[in-house]
């Protein structure tokens, strides 16, 4: 009891310091902070309905554009994993080339060489250029969790569908892949966090986002702190939510299995 | 030398090779077929002569890494200290920040962080573009003018970005040593601060050197996102030579071939590293 009451005392102390240095910084400066004019970006209303504000058309792009990747880097990300476990080695080394060059170089880097030269050339628009580099950045990423996956169930049960009679392709479908979907949920969760993390770096090709919608309502208005912080709230209660979807989905298939 | 053309002539091609060779040559043909059209003349001279401008730009990247790495793991380190305190504020604090951090995109930590830092923090303590002006050892340790003090605040905030992202694996890694060790040691009469630092810390910087290792390459990677800051690196480099040469394919050829060196050699080291330490203390 002593010792909780010293604790107490010691936390609260350490919190009210830390609330302190904090309002200093942002008190005494010549910051003057208007969160009454942020709120209409959220939304307006007008005329006895609610109209959406600029921000939630920027987050509907957001998650369209997550959501598209998500899909597509899955889609890649097995391909590159069947082509890494193949038996021909060109498909090997392919795999090999690929996730080293992706993994290797940074997201911002590769969709300028994207945008400035696949992009003119296969006449590509920025909206889907963007979702292609996010997809192909992340499906590397998504081949090595798979691959991860795969060898980590037992190799016993491989050797034991082969003595079944059950060839290859069969074994890797209905033996294998149920055990390996299970370790996928939670790195999955974390690739699409990481996706709508990433998705913010799209902006730069003007890519109407979240982050493109913010810069644009800054050069307009000048409010620089609220508006970024406002789309730093976003963007973590959007990624909250993929956690706990991701959480949700796990607790479903650990309760099936 | 023989043998080797012998084995790729004698090479049996399996499906999957077919199927990756097809896909493959499909997707360059369509390139060049739609590149026909589209007429580029390639001009490497001109953007070698920049040469100068992309190894400043590497120099610069390089400082803001060493900056990010530094900042991130003595902030990250303590971080975790306070994620594993009995000390429910310090708790808290670590709790809140971690989570704020690890859930938004660097480049928005980056405008916030960037805008406050440079336009609050450092009018406030004094530091000047004339200040780097003056003083050669400032001028050499972050660049030149303005953008010293731009690299700086960039630095701080990658650096306060990664320390969360540290901070948790530091913190895995101190949970996994057991706590048989932690009650031992406090049973030898060592205080709390020496069984952090001369017991556990040890050996659980030992267990996360991989992660460390990982997440220190995608701080290098992140700190591209500076470049939209107007800090004047690789990726800053490369937009200025496209943009006074006109050379956009070979300008942003030559940034994703730097980058790629630079991070390859950086996971060929630690891996090279990794062996080492795991003969040592594992």
């Amino acid at each position: 009891m002593k010792k909780n009451i010293k604790q107490y005392i010691y936390s609260s102390i350490i919190l009210i310091t830390v609330f302190y240095v904090l309002y200093e910084l942002f008190s005494t400066n010549n910051y003057p902070w208007q969160w009454y004019s942020v709120w209409k970006y959220f939304a307006v209303y007008d005329e006895g309905e609610w109209w959406a504000g600029e921000f939630i058309f920027g987050m509907e792009k957001t998650i369209y554009i997550v959501l598209s990747s998500i899909l597509l880097s899955f889609l890649i990300g097995i391909i590159i994993a069947i082509a890494g476990f193949a038996k021909g080695k060109i498909a090997n080394g392919f795999a090999k080339l690929y996730v080293t060059f992706v993994r290797n170089t940074p997201v911002l880097v590769q969709i300028y060489l994207t945008y400035f030269i696949l992009a003119p050339i296969l006449g590509m628009d920025r909206f889907i250029t963007g979702i292609i580099v996010l997809s192909v950045y992340e499906g590397a990423f998504v081949s090595e969790i798979i691959r991860g996956a795969i060898e980590s169930v037992n190799r016993g049960q491989w050797e034991a569908s082969y003595s079944l009679g059950i060839n290859r392709f069969y074994t890797a479908r209905k033996v294998i892949l149920p055990q390996a979907m299970r370790l996928l949920i939670a790195p999955m969760t974390n690739v699409s966090i990481n996706l709508l993390k990433h998705s913010s770096i799209v902006s730069v090709i003007a890519v109407q986002d979240l982050t493109t919608v913010g810069r644009d309502l800054i050069s307009e208005t000048y409010l620089t702190m609220e508006i970024w912080i406002a789309i730093a709230f976003l963007y973590w209660s959007l990624s909250s939510i993929f956690a706990i979807i991701g959480r949700i989905i796990e607790k479903q298939i650990k309760w099936n299995n | 030398m023989i043998n080797i053309i012998k084995n790729i002539l004698n090479y049996k091609w399996h499906i999957s090779d077919i199927i990756t060779t097809a896909i493959l040559t499909m997707f360059i043909s369509t390139i060049l077929i739609s590149s026909i059209d589209f007429s580029y003349d390639w001009n490497w001279s001109t953007p070698l002569g920049y040469m100068g401008l992309f190894l400043i730009g590497l120099l610069n990247t390089l400082r803001l890494f060493f900056m990010s790495m530094l900042i991130g793991i003595t902030f990250g380190l303590s971080l975790a200290i306070f994620r594993i305190s009995n000390n429910h504020g310090l708790n808290l604090l670590g709790t809140v920040y971690i989570n704020f951090v690890r859930n938004i995109p660097p480049l928005v930590f980056l405008f916030i962080f960037y805008f406050f830092i440079s336009e609050q923090i450092f009018p406030k303590l004094g530091l000047t573009p004339e200040l780097f002006e003056n003083f050669t050892a400032l001028k050499w340790l972050f660049g030149e003018g303005v953008y010293g003090a731009n690299l700086i605040s960039a630095g701080i905030c990658l650096g306060l970005f990664e320390s969360a992202f540290f901070a948790e694996i530091i913190r895995g890694a101190i949970k996994s040593v057991p706590t048989g060790q932690h009650e031992a040691s406090l049973g030898l009469g060592f205080n709390y601060l020496q069984t952090i630092r001369k017991i556990i810390l040890p050996q659980a910087l030992a267990k996360c050197y991989p992660s460390l290792a990982g997440q220190s390459i995608i701080a290098l990677k992140n700190t591209s996102i500076a470049s939209l800051i107007s800090v004047k690196d690789l990726v800053f480099s490369g937009v200025e030579v496209v943009t006074s040469t006109r050379s956009i394919f070979e300008a942003w050829i030559i940034v994703a071939i730097i980058y790629f060196i630079l991070c390859f050699t950086m996971t060929k080291f630690f891996n090279y590293y990794e062996k080492k330490i795991e003969n040592k203390y594992i």
